[in-house]
């Protein structure tokens, strides 16, 4: 599950890049993009739904804690990126022409558009921030090691997943520290 | 089974939310409060700059207000694009915005790179102030926590 994740979370990341930048991709690869970004978002959510149900259940239990925390950011983060998708759809140029939808080119959306995607990239900031040592340690895992090691490490390392980054106990079903 | 009703949950929450959004932003009152539509009343309203990707757009009339207002705008240098606007109204007024303007006649651009690669140090910044921020919350748990709850100076040696 470990590797599952490490590989949509590089996706989403690599994909979150090219959407902030449409200057790079131009217009309709940045709004198709950032559809299919919204979409694999839905799965990321998925896959950590134990831990959003555990720490939303035990919110108010021990305010000053780092799952609480990060479920605040998570939640404006959510909040922002939504922002975004609203109002790009809502300005849109590629996909609900397509469908025959006239969309709305007034200035609040494209306002909007523009502060809740600053907003998504503080939040995502903070959200990576905040998972640092998941990512360091699974970036060591699963690319330095194997780097290092050559490729046939990374089958062995498969294996013992549960022995090295483990999951949040919040996703284990254990209970919260 | 599980997995679809999850789905169903959160498509739910994200819809709600987007519906919630457009709600409170399609709300006059709230976008006069903002600022974000216009300056109702005196004319003046935020205008686009006029770049590739919003030609036609960089001049609008307000519609909102008692008078009206024009705006303008200019692309400068590769896709970054200062836009301003002034307003005219009964009573006079004056309206002014300013906004990134995105040149997309052409990509992947060198300013699409280099936007990337902006995009790429705001986050490194950011998530450094927060990786440094962490570390600090967890040294001084662990320094209070050591001494129930007290900092190491002040806890008696019982």
């Amino acid at each position: 599950m470990t590797l599952k994740n490490f590989l949509l979370d590089l996706l989403l990341f690599v994909a979150v890049l090219i959407a902030f930048e449409p200057r790079l991709s131009g217009i309709p690869i940045h709004e198709w993009l950032s559809l299919a970004l919204g979409i694999t978002l839905l799965v990321h959510l998925l896959w950590h739904w134990d831990w959003i149900i555990n720490v939303g259940k035990r919110y108010f239990k021990r305010l000053f804690h780092l799952s609480r925390l990060k479920f605040f950011v998570d939640l404006l983060f959510l909040i922002a990126f939504v922002t975004v998708m609203v109002s790009g759809l809502l300005i849109s140029r590629s996909i609900l022409p397509l469908f025959g939808i006239q969309t709305d080119h007034r200035s609040i959306w494209r306002v909007l558009h523009s502060l809740s995607a600053d907003l998504s990239l503080l939040f995502l900031a903070i959200h990576l921030g905040l998972n640092w040592d998941w990512i360091v340690c699974t970036l060591k895992r699963y690319v330095w090691t194997p780097l290092r090691q050559g490729l046939s490490g990374l089958s062995l390392r498969m294996k013992n997943e549960a022995e090295v980054c483990p999951q949040p106990v919040e996703e284990t079903h254990g209970r919260l520290p | 089974m599980k997995t679809i009703l999850r789905l169903s949950i959160l498509v739910l929450l994200i819809v709600l939310i987007g519906i919630g959004i457009v709600a409170f932003f399609e709300n006059p009152t709230i976008q006069n409060w903002l600022g974000l539509e216009a300056s109702a009343g005196r004319g003046g309203r935020v205008a686009e700059a006029g770049s590739g990707l919003f030609e036609g757009q960089g001049a609008e009339t307000s519609r909102r207000g008692g008078g009206w207002g024009r705006g303008f705008g200019t692309g400068r240098g590769e896709g970054a694009g200062v836009g301003r606007g002034i307003g005219q109204g009964e009573g006079g007024g004056a309206g002014w915005g300013a906004r990134r303007g995105e040149h997309l006649d052409e990509f992947p651009s060198s300013a699409g790179w280099l936007g990337l690669l902006g995009v790429l140090l705001r986050l490194v910044i950011l998530m450094a102030l927060v990786v440094a921020l962490v570390k600090i919350g967890r040294w001084i748990g662990r320094k209070f926590k050591s001494n129930g709850g007290m900092p190491a100076q002040d806890a008696s040696p019982s």
